[in-house]
């Protein structure tokens, strides 16, 4: 195994072939780049981030930025432990009021770089999205195809009629 | 990756490339990340998720943990006033006890719930069955019908706990105005 390093900072490269430097704590907010950096020790070249864009690394950034002082959560955390749907800071909200496709991006992103607070407000914010939302308004906003056939249409209809007897 | 509990999907999904161009859908997700958003929501609103697309109906219904993992609405599922799942798996209205807020009811009552034979309190927000004196006309209408005018209704039990506070608040003497005599005497003592 390697030393453990002193090393301030360290260099990440999206996928479109920017270099980034930010400072190792942090980088460490990700599990992956934590792991990587424990298994490697000193780090000179930048670290190929090969599924991340320059806009969604610099976001992850951003957000890493904020949160690195938060207390990392135990790996074997009880998911009823986790915070519910509604409980976004304010913070995390302005930084997830961004277009959808950046939303399941940084989403991607977070799963990829294992930075699970990251992932568990992202999977909130959409949500959250989908609150109070009838199955026509979801598929607009996901623009998902109804592909029912009437006959499915007729059972999911039957079956969402109270019948006593059944 | 990360550790969601729930890596593979029990279902035979049909997969989506992950393109780069295509990944920004919400069904282009990696199914455990869907997973994880199906988890935030309320049975109420998986119901209605399951109702978009086969693929979204197919992975809620092929997880009957997905309704029990929503930790406020556990306890609730165990004491069903109604036979919620017999003979079925997939999510119903049925399997609903309860609605999560008033957003929940008015959506409730704009999707035409109330006539297909339940009704939501508008008061403690369980979903239940109209009665038989009820007047419903059950199973008519579209599945969804828009702009459907629903009456919010109260159950039995939240009317008898409202008479009851309303019976003991009139009992109660108000301790903060003066009690005034029940008549008023005039000088000369006499009521009247």
């Amino acid at each position: 195994m390697a030393t453990p390093s002193t090393q301030a900072t360290v260099k990440l490269q999206s996928n479109d072939n920017v270099v980034i430097e930010v400072e190792r704590a942090i980088a460490e907010r990700s599990v992956l780049i934590k792991n990587m950096l424990e298994d490697c020790g000193e780090v000179t070249d930048a670290i190929p981030i090969s599924n991340v864009n320059e806009s969604i690394l610099r976001k992850v950034i951003e957000w890493c930025e904020h949160h690195k002082n938060d207390p990392v959560a135990a790996e074997n955390e009880n998911d009823d432990s986790r915070k519910k749907t509604t409980d976004i800071d304010e913070w995390d909200q302005k930084f997830m009021n961004v277009d959808q496709e950046m939303l399941f991006e940084i989403i991607l992103a977070a799963n990829f770089l294992d930075i699970k607070p990251l992932l568990d407000t992202g999977c909130k914010t959409v949500a959250n999205m989908i609150k109070g939302k009838s199955p026509e308004e979801i598929r607009k906003l996901f623009n998902i195809q109804n592909d029912f056939t009437p006959e499915e249409e007729e059972q999911i209809r039957r079956e969402n009629e109270w019948a006593e007897d059944r | 990756m990360i550790n969601l509990n729930r890596l593979t999907s029990n279902v035979d999904m049909p997969q989506s490339p992950a393109s780069v161009e295509n990944r920004s859908s919400f069904l282009c997700l990696p199914y455990e990340i869907r997973f994880e958003v199906y988890r935030q929501l309320t049975p109420f609103t998986i119901l209605q998720l399951s109702l978009c697309s086969n693929q979204i109906r197919m992975e809620v219904n092929n997880d009957s943990s997905l309704l029990r993992r929503i930790p406020e609405h556990r306890p609730s599922l165990s004491r069903l006033p109604y036979q919620a799942s017999r003979g079925h798996r997939n999510i119903t209205i049925r399997n609903i006890p309860k609605l999560h807020d008033q957003n929940e009811l008015e959506l409730f009552g704009r999707l035409g719930y109330s006539i297909n034979g339940h009704y939501a309190c508008s008061s403690c927000l369980r979903v239940m069955q109209w009665q038989i004196n009820d007047y419903v006309a059950p199973g008519s209408g579209d599945r969804f019908p828009g702009g459907t005018h629903v009456e919010f209704q109260r159950c039995n039990d939240c009317i008898q706990k409202l008479s009851r506070s309303l019976v003991a608040v009139s009992r109660s003497p108000s301790p903060e105005r003066p009690r005034r005599p029940l008549f008023s005497t005039n000088y000369s003592g006499r009521n009247y």
